[in-house]
C-alpha cells in the first residue's frame, strides 16, 4: 500500500508542475495550450486524490499522511530542479 | 474593498520582512539544530565510537545501569534514564553529583560510564534547539518566541509572496536577487505544510511559557500540582531521609515490558533511590501512534509493587501528545526521519535565503550602516552556524577520550568557533567573507565525513555520507561565491 501511496504522489507532482502557465511555456516548444495544461493539472490533482484516498484506507492514516506529505514536499524540489536543468539546457542551446 | 488589498498585502509584506529578520539568525540557529536533533540518537552514537555498532537489550542495559547507579550515585535524589535502543546501544544517565547534574552514556553490559568518552553527543542539537545554551526560562522563553515568530512569518509570507504558486517550480539562476526570491518560494513552498507544522507545534509545545496564566489561574502556579494531573501515573512521593531495601528492578522492567508490549520502554526514573519512599516510574515508547508518554507504569522501590498505571486517554491531553509527537518525530520510521531532516534542511534553507534577501533588497533601497551590519551578521550566522556545529563533531574526535570535562570542552568549541566567524564575518568585506567563510563551513563538514575514518556500520555511513553532502553543497555556494566576487 506505501509504495502505491508513493507512487500516485511521485506521478502527481510532475504532472502539476508541467501543468503551469510558466512550464508549460518555459519547457514547450510551441508551448502547451491552455486546454492542454488543464487536462494536465487535472490529472494532476487526481492521481492526488487518490493518494490522499489511499492515505485514508492505510492502517495507519496519521503516520502515512504525515510520510506522504514530506515526500511530495521532496517530489515538489526535485520536479523543480528538473524543471530549472531543463530550462538552462534549452536556454544554453545545448 | 479592492483598495483595501495592497494595503494588506504591503503590511504584511513588512511583517515578514522585519519579524524575519529580528528573529531569523536565532531560527537558523534553532531550525538546524532541530534539524540534526532528528538524529539525536545516531549522532550520539556516532559520538561514542566505543559502542557504535554493539546490539544492546533495553532490559539488561537498564538494569545494570541501575545497579552502577545503586553503588556509585546512591546520594542522588533521582536518576533519569533514557532506555538503550537500536538507535543509541547505551542508557544515557543524569543524576546529581556534588550540586551539580552529571550526564553520562551507560555501558550497556556492565552499566558504567567508564569505557565511554563523557560527550553529550546528539544531546547538545537537541537542548540547543529549544534551550539555546541559556539559564531556564530565557533560552525556552526565547525558542517559544521565536516558534511564534515563525508561524507569524510563514502566514504572512504566504499573502507577501503573491506569485509564489504561480511560480511554483520555477528557480532561474544566475539572476540576483531574483534568484534569491525564486530559491526562498520554492524551498518555502515545496515543504509548507512541513513548515507550518513543525512551526505550530513548536510554539504548541513551548506555549505555556509564553501563556502561563491558564496554569496559574487553576494551580495557582503549584507546578507539581499540574505534572500531577496531566501524568497521574507520576507518584511524587518526598524522601522520609530513612534508608529502605531495594527491591530487585529486573521483576519490575519485566512487568513493564509486558504491559507495553511494542511500545516498548523509553524512560525509567528512580526517585528517592535507596529511601523507604523510592519510586521506580517508567514511561512507554510511543507504539502505534504519532503521540508520546501514552502508558505510565510506577512501582514502589522498595516492594517492587505496583502503584500507579495510567494510559492516556482524555483528548485534550492526547492533542498535545500528538502536536508534541508530531513535532519530535519519535513516532517516525526511517524514511519519515529522513523526510524531517531534508525538510528542515529546506526550512533553514528559507530562513537563509530570506536573510540574505532582506540585505539585497535594501542594498538598492536604502543602502547605510544598518543594512552593512545586518549583511555581515547574515555571513556570519549562515555561513558560521554549520560550522560551530561541525565543531562539535570534529572535537568529539580531536579531543583525547579520557579528558576530564571533555564534554564541556567539546560545547565550548561551539561556542568559540562561533564567536571566532562571527567576528571575522563583522570584520571583512561581506563579498570575500561569503567565499571564505562557506568554504570554511564545507572544509568543517569535510573533516566530520572524513574523522570517523572508514565507515564500518551504517549509522557511520549516514553520517559521513550527509557530512560528505553538506561539504559538497556548501563548497558550491563558496565558490559561487569566489566567482561571483572576481566577476559581478
Amino acid at each position: 500500500m506505501s509504495l502505491i501511496i508513493a507512487l500516485l504522489g511521485l506521478v502527481a507532482v510532475p504532472l502539476l508542475a508541467l501543468g503551469t502557465t510558466r512550464q508549460a511555456t518555459d519547457l514547450f516548444t510551441p508551448p502547451l495550450d491552455a486546454t492542454r495544461c488543464r487536462r494536465l493539472r487535472g490529472t494532476g490533482w487526481s492521481f492526488l486524490l487518490a493518494g490522499f484516498l489511499a492515505v485514508l484506507f492505510s492502517g495507519d492514516v496519521a503516520r502515512t499522511l504525515v510520510g506522504w506529505i514530506g515526500q511530495l514536499g521532496l517530489d515538489a524540489l526535485v520536479t523543480a530542479l528538473a524543471c530549472t536543468l531543463v530550462r538552462t539546457r534549452r536556454a544554453s542551446g545545448s | 474593498m479592492a483598495a483595501m488589498k495592497p494595503d494588506f498585502r504591503a503590511a504584511m509584506t513588512w511583517l515578514h520582512d522585519w519579524a524575519g529578520l529580528v528573529t531569523g539568525w536565532l531560527l537558523f540557529a534553532i531550525v538546524l539544530s532541530g534539524t540534526l536533533s532528528v538524529f539525536r540518537p545516531e549522532i550520539g552514537a556516532w559520538m561514542r565510537p566505543e559502542v557504535l555498532g554493539r546490539p544492546a537489550d533495553p532490559i539488561v542495559a537498564t538494569d545494570a545501569a541501575i545497579r552502577w547507579l545503586s553503588i556509585h550515585a546512591a546520594r542522588s535524589p533521582a536518576w533519569y534514564l533514557d532506555v538503550a535502543g537500536d538507535r543509541a546501544p547505551y542508557t544515557q544517565a543524569i543524576w546529581a553529583e556534588g550540586g551539580d547534574y552529571v550526564q553520562r552514556a551507560l555501558d550497556p553490559q556492565n552499566g558504567s560510564p567508564a569505557a565511554i568518552r563523557d560527550t553529550l553527543g546528539g544531546e547538545f542539537f537537541y537542548r540547543f534547539h529549544f534551550e539555546l545554551q541559556l539559564p531556564y526560562p530565557w533560552g525556552r522563553l526565547l525558542a517559544a518566541a521565536a516558534a511564534m515568530a515563525l508561524v507569524l512569518v510563514l502566514l504572512t509570507g504566504i499573502v507577501a509572496h503573491r506569485r509564489f504558486f504561480a511560480d511554483f517550480f520555477t528557480f532561474r539562476p544566475g539572476k540576483g536577487q531574483r534568484s534569491w526570491l525564486d530559491v526562498h518560494n520554492m524551498l518555502g513552498v515545496v515543504a509548507l505544510p512541513f513548515h507550518l507544522m513543525i512551526a505550530f507545534t513548536g510554539a504548541a509545545t513551548l506555549a505555556n511559557l509564553l501563556m502561563p496564566w491558564g496554569i496559574a489561574a487553576i494551580y495557582h502556579s503549584d507546578m507539581s500540582a499540574a505534572q500531577q494531573d496531566l501524568n497521574p501515573a507520576a507518584i511524587d512521593r518526598p524522601a522520609t531521609g530513612r534508608s529502605g531495601p531495594r527491591a530487585p528492578v529486573l521483576p519490575m522492567l519485566r512487568e513493564a515490558q509486558r504491559r507495553f508490549g511494542e511500545a516498548g520502554l523509553e524512560r525509567v526514573t528512580v526517585f528517592n533511590p535507596g529511601d523507604v519512599a523510592a519510586v521506580v516510574t517508567m514511561v512507554a515508547g510511543g507504539g502505534d501512534g504519532i503521540g508520546i508518554d501514552p502508558h505510565t507504569l510506577s512501582f514502589d522501590g522498595t516492594t517492587g509493587r505496583i502503584l500507579a498505571e495510567h494510559v492516556e486517554g482524555r483528548p485534550a491531553v492526547g492533542l498535545f501528545d500528538f502536536l508534541y509527537g508530531l513535532h519530535v518525530a519519535r513516532f517516525a520510521p526511517g524514511v519519515t526521519r529522513w523526510l524531517y531532516f531534508v525538510s528542515g534542511l529546506m526550512l533553514a534553507g528559507v530562513v537563509g535565503s530570506g536573510l540574505r534577501l532582506w540585505t539585497i533588497k535594501r542594498h538598492r533601497r536604502a543602502p547605510g550602516f544598518g543594512t552593512a551590519l545586518v549583511e555581515r551578521l547574515n555571513v556570519g550566522v549562515i555561513a558560521g552556524t554549520p560550522t560551530a556545529f561541525a565543531a562539535l563533531l570534529l572535537a568529539n574526535r580531536v579531543l583525547p577520550a579520557g579528558l576530564a570535562g571533555r564534554s564541556a570542552l567539546e560545547v565550548r568549541s561551539v561556542f568559540v568557533t562561533w564567536a571566532l566567524v562571527l567576528a571575522v564575518g563583522v570584520l571583512r568585506a561581506p563579498d570575500r567573507a561569503w567565499g571564505e567563510l562557506l568554504g570554511l563551513s564545507a572544509l568543517a563538514c569535510l573533516g566530520v565525513a572524513l574523522a570517523g575514518g572508514l565507515p564500518r556500520d551504517g549509522v557511520a555511513q549516514g553520517v559521513a555520507l550527509v557530512a560528505l553532502a553538506l561539504a559538497c553543497g556548501l563548497a558550491v555556494a563558496a565558490w559561487r561565491s569566489i566567482l561571483r566576487r572576481r566577476d559581478p
